[in-house]
């Protein structure tokens, strides 16, 4: 027997669909990841569909993030790659922006969240096959699939949804 | 009259194969398929066949005389499967494997149309008042300017009782016909098995072995009390070689039972959501039934012992869920260069070794061009046991199984409203809705949404929104998959 990652339903050896939730059971790392998310979020992407034109370009490669809901801006510097995820000693992750402050774990976001990385263009973010998926501006994105980022873009983490801005200085 | 099935698939042997190659193959057959060892009820049907073909292909002189007489056949239908993994795996617990079977047909040479024999059964109770009755009735006569002078047509109206508006004999003189079907005025009930009753015998008064013999049933309502006896004339109509056909108009027709009522004969039902679209629904399904080859299609699923046949969808064309419990498995009409593909879930209760047989296919059909009855094609579906990991499956079956899968979850979730869960009905709604946008799906979603706030507020689905999702996911399944 197998259960189902996402809602645990038991399915027999060789089941390729959930028959609960309609969730993948197979192994391929090609297909799209499909988020299982509420009615809630669902609307709050189709309000949020609009794409917000970037303005900074990435000159310096700052970048800075402000869960919604809160003020703290969390800046980023340094690197080319950043983790987003939830910090877990166990198995030694450490993300560069761990969101277990922002209740990450009961919002959806998994240990190994999505990976924001920096190219000579700009920047990119790839979800690495996380349970509850990545959106940008509300297009929710297919996992190991690079996307690209631009100012003021809304990042949303399973149901944690946050802005990032390219800094100046 | 052709020789069916053919004797060497039946037996699955080559037709080089030699005698003794014959005489492994009958005893590994009669393993299969004997009553004694085969619960399944087709069984002693396969077996028999088996049989059969063992001693026509055991005897020099018969079989001599088998390939040399083997005739050529008026159309060659093809079974061609796909199965979910290459293997079973050596493991104590049941296992899932699907199978996608797609049978197509093609003729050797030119095929003639066949003619049509229909019976348009509508509605015209006193809710058909207005544009549906009149949108009906434009579609009727235009139906009747496009016959052949092969082809019968009849009319029934019927309210809380029914009436022949056109007899299949008056439908010859075109002009008289259309002013007869303009007559057809609104009013009184709906009793479904009055219309179906008088629309069957008109079939039937016209009835021809080489014609497609078609009902279609066009309702804005439900029937009450009379449900069961309508399901029985279909499958009664289904033996005589008769389809139905439903067409439902608005949203306060049942549904289930139109679905029930086309699958017991393997026709089709659809939903129009407005009048105007009756025209081109109905001119559609009969230029669909011009390109008909072979009718009464059936596919028999055999399962080999320690097998259970979980699941049976018909994918295309006119996608529907299939009862494994009603076997064979109704399919309706195959036409000329189209496929009828179903998707099978088979349930393997324990892997044993070497190569596992599964089951049996017979696709049994009437060949209309020549006017035989219930020829016969088979293929067998086998997979070996093998301990290493399983590959990723083929495309084909994991798009089919994506869209039946989320057909079935909506199926649930109106299951879960049914019973009082709530809660349940809206969580299994909010993953349609998931699956749709991540599908995009945005508009077939945003109705999904509203439903989502209905249940919400009231409890309560609307049936608008219900027959529109249903409807909606189902042609999901038939639709060209774009590829991204």
């Amino acid at each position: 027997m197998i259960t189902c990652p996402k809602c645990s339903h038991v399915e027999y050896e060789g089941t390729l669909f959930c028959s609960e939730c309609g969730a993948r059971l197979w192994d391929d790392p090609a297909a799209d990841s499909t988020a299982n998310l509420d009615s809630k979020t669902l609307r709050e992407i189709e309000q949020h569909t609009v794409i917000v034109p970037g303005r900074t370009t990435l000159s310096k490669g700052k970048i800075a993030f402000r869960v919604h809901g809160t003020t703290d801006q969390i800046r980023l510097e340094g690197k080319t790659e950043y983790l987003l995820g939830r910090r877990d000693p166990k198995h030694n992750i450490v993300p560069d922006l761990d969101l277990s402050a922002y209740n990450g774990q009961k919002q959806g976001v998994s240990r190994r969240h999505a990976v924001v990385r920096r190219d000579e263009r700009g920047l990119l973010i790839v979800d690495l096959g996380s349970a509850n998926g990545t959106g940008v501006n509300g297009i929710t994105l297919t996992a190991n699939e690079p996307f690209r980022l631009r100012d003021g873009d809304e990042i949303r983490l399973g149901k944690l949804a946050m802005n990032i801005y390219f800094l100046a200085d | 009259m052709t020789s069916s099935p053919d004797l060497y698939t039946c037996l699955g042997v080559a037709r080089t194969a030699s005698p003794e190659d014959i005489q492994l193959a009958f005893r590994q057959a009669a393993r299969r398929f004997h009553p004694d060892t085969n619960p399944d009820p087709s069984a002693s049907e396969e077996f028999k066949l088996v049989a059969h073909a063992h001693d026509v292909l055991s005897d020099a002189r018969q079989r001599a005389d088998y390939d040399a007489g083997a005739a050529p056949e008026t159309i060659v239908v093809t079974l061609a499967t796909t199965g979910s993994r290459e293997h079973l795996r050596p493991v104590d617990e049941p296992q899932a494997v699907y199978y996608l079977v797609n049978i197509s047909a093609t003729a050797p040479a030119v095929f003639p149309a066949p003619p049509l024999n229909v019976c348009l059964v509508i509605d015209r109770s006193t809710s058909m008042q207005g544009p549906r009755l009149d949108q009906v009735k434009a579609a009727a006569a235009q139906l009747i300017e496009g016959l052949k002078p092969n082809d019968q047509f009849s009319v029934v109206a019927f309210s809380d009782r029914a009436e022949v508006i056109l007899s299949a004999q008056q439908s010859r003189n075109k002009s008289a016909a259309v002013s007869r079907v303009s007559t057809i005025s609104a009013g009184g009930g709906t009793e479904i098995l009055q219309g179906l009753t008088a629309g069957l015998q008109e079939l039937q008064n016209s009835f021809n072995g080489r014609a497609v013999n078609q009902l279609v049933l066009l309702t804005d309502g439900r029937t009450y009390g009379d449900e069961d006896d309508c399901l029985l004339l279909a499958t009664l109509a289904e033996r005589d070689g008769i389809t139905i056909s439903g067409l439902g108009i608005g949203d306060e027709w049942n549904d289930e039972f139109l679905d029930r009522l086309a699958a017991a004969t393997g026709g089709e039902s659809n939903y129009i959501g407005s009048p105007p679209a009756v025209k081109k629904q109905l001119a559609d399904q009969l230029h669909r039934l011009g390109n008909t080859m072979a009718q009464h299609l059936r596919l028999q699923v055999t399962c080999d012992p320690g097998i259970e046949l979980r699941s049976a969808f018909r994918v295309a064309p006119n996608p529907g869920p299939l009862l494994p419990a009603m076997q064979p498995l109704r399919l309706g009409n195959l036409r000329h260069g189209d496929t009828v593909s179903v998707l099978l879930e088979f349930l393997v209760e324990k892997a044993g070794v070497g190569i596992h047989n599964v089951a049996r296919l017979s696709a049994i059909s009437d060949v209309l061009s020549v006017g035989s009855t219930n020829e016969r094609w088979q293929a067998d579906l086998q997979l070996p046991v093998a301990d290493k990991p399983a590959a990723v499956p083929p495309l084909a079956i994991i798009q089919a199984l994506d869209k039946v899968t989320l057909y079935h979850l909506q199926e649930k979730a109106w299951a879960a409203i049914e019973g009082g869960d709530v809660a349940m009905a809206t969580r299994r709604l909010e993953r349609v809705a998931s699956k749709l946008l991540a599908g995009n799906e945005p508009e077939l979603a945003g109705v999904v949404m509203r439903e989502i706030d209905r249940v919400g507020n009231t409890q309560q689905v609307s049936a608008e929104g219900r027959k529109r999702i249903k409807y909606g996911t189902r042609a999901l399944i038939a639709a060209p998959r774009d590829t991204r």
